[in-house]
């Protein structure tokens, strides 16, 4: 190895997570989270062993260790023993340039220097003075592949590398479009995909639901009479809707948040706030804002508190003060009934006694008329004594 | 990527073994998976049915439940349980406020098979009409009361 190579560095990042592994590896060596063996082991409180970044992922939603639900939160987390570590790192893992054609394994920590340093497949910068290009570190010695070199075409200058991919835009070049079949230059391609009358496309309305697809130039036809295109106004009118509901709600829970906090004690307060008085630091000022903030919360909702009970004090009041009232109304009104009552009677009592004198009369007349016949002109004088007569045994009946 | 590489391991071990009654229907890639279940005891409401669950995945398994309904498809219907709709969405904490990433496919699997297994009741959720009219199709969006622990 020259010294020039060893001094090339590669800068390309070993994920860890993605390395395959020469042999599978114990299954009591594996995450119980992502199933690959360990990587940054560390432990929990209740014993469990995790990679560092599965459980922290975990721990994000929800506090609970994964494997016995007991709550757990990062503070119990804790580097695991240095030989779990070891054993995971000692195992023999495929570079992961194996692809390109490396065929070197080695233990999982020695790959990443192996990058660094030796492996022929990774990227390095090109060796060509001034040249800031990427080429693999075998072919780093050989010559610059960003050098500018003639299209055979268009005759536009391109760099060795891109040689291929500059093909698929050549202006002088052309392709058949894969819906059509007809010739397109290369540059003119991607503005005819988008109007490519043979290409299938879906329903404008798929993303609420349609499932219909076909080629473009029958699309209209579907088109104009889709129930979804036909709601797809209203449909977005409601999407809009929920998002901006959904903001709402999310402002107004976060100020829901703010004011709900349990009410300190007046005391605990007061103490809080001369200890801030004693603090010098620079954060001071933030923490009596606040709460300053919170106490004038706190009066005002303990003012409109006893408002409250005020008015309620005086709600009850007005109830006592009307039912007396209607009390009082109700006794006079009782009064006037008794009143009303007695009268009645009075009346029904001369109603009784005009109509029994009446039927008095009436009898009384017919036998006076006998008498009269036989009596004379005697007759008026008792005839009106009768009468009295008669009522008093009525009365008395 | 972390949920790809995951369940590659879980479909290559799931091609070495499977526990008896779960086998697998389809997973031609890491976004959806269609698992066949059966019960196996002699449980008459399920007797010599296979019922078929489709396992959604998003990028962020197995730290996210992945959303597991089951389906109609090639005759398969939905099994009669009191915690699963007729649309074929089922209830089940495990697969909501308790999820772990420590469970996998098949501890699913296993999960809901043992849950048909030691139903006895033929009917489902109440209210199944009104919410299998207001179309929910995911779970996901659905804050379920998991109010019964009988099951």
């Amino acid at each position: 190895m020259s010294p020039s190579r060893s001094s090339r560095n590669s800068l390309q990042s070993v994920d860890l997570r993605a390395l395959d592994y020469l042999t599978s590896p114990s299954a009591n060596l594996l995450c119980p989270i992502c199933h690959a063996p360990l990587i940054t082991p560390v432990q929990t409180r209740c014993l469990h062993t995790f990679c560092s970044a599965c459980i922290s992922l975990s721990l994000e939603r929800s506090s609970t260790c994964p494997v016995d639900r007991k709550p757990l939160n990062h503070d119990d987390v804790t580097p695991a023993p240095i030989m779990i570590a070891n054993l995971v790192n000692d195992l023999v893992v495929l570079c992961p340039n194996r692809e390109k054609g490396c065929t070197t394994s080695c233990a999982r920590w020695l790959v990443e220097s192996h990058i660094r340093e030796d492996c022929e497949y990774a990227t390095v910068k090109c060796a060509k003075e001034g040249c800031d290009g990427m080429v693999e570190r075998r072919e780093a010695e050989g010559e610059c592949v960003h050098e500018e070199v003639e299209c055979a075409f268009c005759e536009g200058a391109v760099r060795k590398l891109d040689v291929e991919l500059h093909y698929k835009e050549c202006p002088k070049l052309s392709s058949d479009c894969r819906h059509c079949s007809k010739s397109f230059p290369n540059p003119e391609l991607a503005a005819h995909k988008l109007i490519c009358p043979d290409e299938i496309i879906d329903c404008a309305a798929s993303h609420f639901g349609c499932s219909f697809s076909s080629r473009r130039s029958e699309l209209d036809e579907h088109l104009s009479h889709c129930h979804f295109v036909a709601l797809t106004p209203i449909l977005q009118l409601h999407t809009e809707r929920i998002e901006t509901l959904e903001l709402e709600n999310k402002a107004i829970r976060q100020k829901l948040d703010l004011l709900v906090p349990p009410r300190p004690l007046p005391t605990q307060l007061s103490g809080a706030t001369s200890s801030a008085a004693n603090d010098s630091s620079s954060g001071r000022d933030m923490t009596s804002e606040m709460q300053d903030y919170t106490y004038h919360l706190y009066s005002e909702y303990e003012q409109l508190r006893s408002d409250v009970e005020r008015l309620n004090a005086q709600i009850r009041e007005l109830d006592v003060k009307q039912d007396m009232a209607r009390f009082n109304e109700g006794l006079r009104y009782n009064d006037e009934m008794t009143g009303v009552r007695a009268a009645i009677n009075g009346l029904r009592m001369q109603l009784h006694w005009l109509v029994a004198s009446r039927r008095e009369a009436g009898t009384g007349g017919a036998g006076a008329g006998g008498a009269r016949s036989v009596a004379g002109s005697s007759a008026s004088g008792d005839g009106r004594r009768m009468s009295v007569d008669s009522v008093r045994q009525v009365v008395k009946l | 990527m972390f949920a790809q590489k995951r369940l590659g391991k879980e479909l290559s071990n799931i091609h070495k073994s499977l526990p008896p009654g779960i086998s697998i229907a389809s997973a031609s890639d890491f976004s959806n998976w269609k698992m066949d279940i059966q019960v196996l005891d002699t449980n008459p409401l399920y007797a010599d049915q296979i019922y078929r669950l489709n396992f959604k995945f998003s990028g962020s398994y197995p730290i996210e439940a992945p959303e597991v309904t089951f389906i109609k498809e090639d005759g398969r219907d939905i099994p009669m349980h009191p915690h699963i709709y007729s649309n074929g969405v089922i209830c089940l904490d495990l697969l909501g406020t308790n999820w772990s990433p420590v469970q996998n496919v098949e501890s699913v699997c296993m999960s809901i098979q043992s849950m048909l297994t030691s139903n006895t009741k033929n009917e489902r959720p109440p209210g199944d009409d009104t919410f299998v009219r207001s179309g929910y199709r995911s779970p996901r969006n659905i804050n379920f009361v998991y109010d019964d622990n009988t099951v």
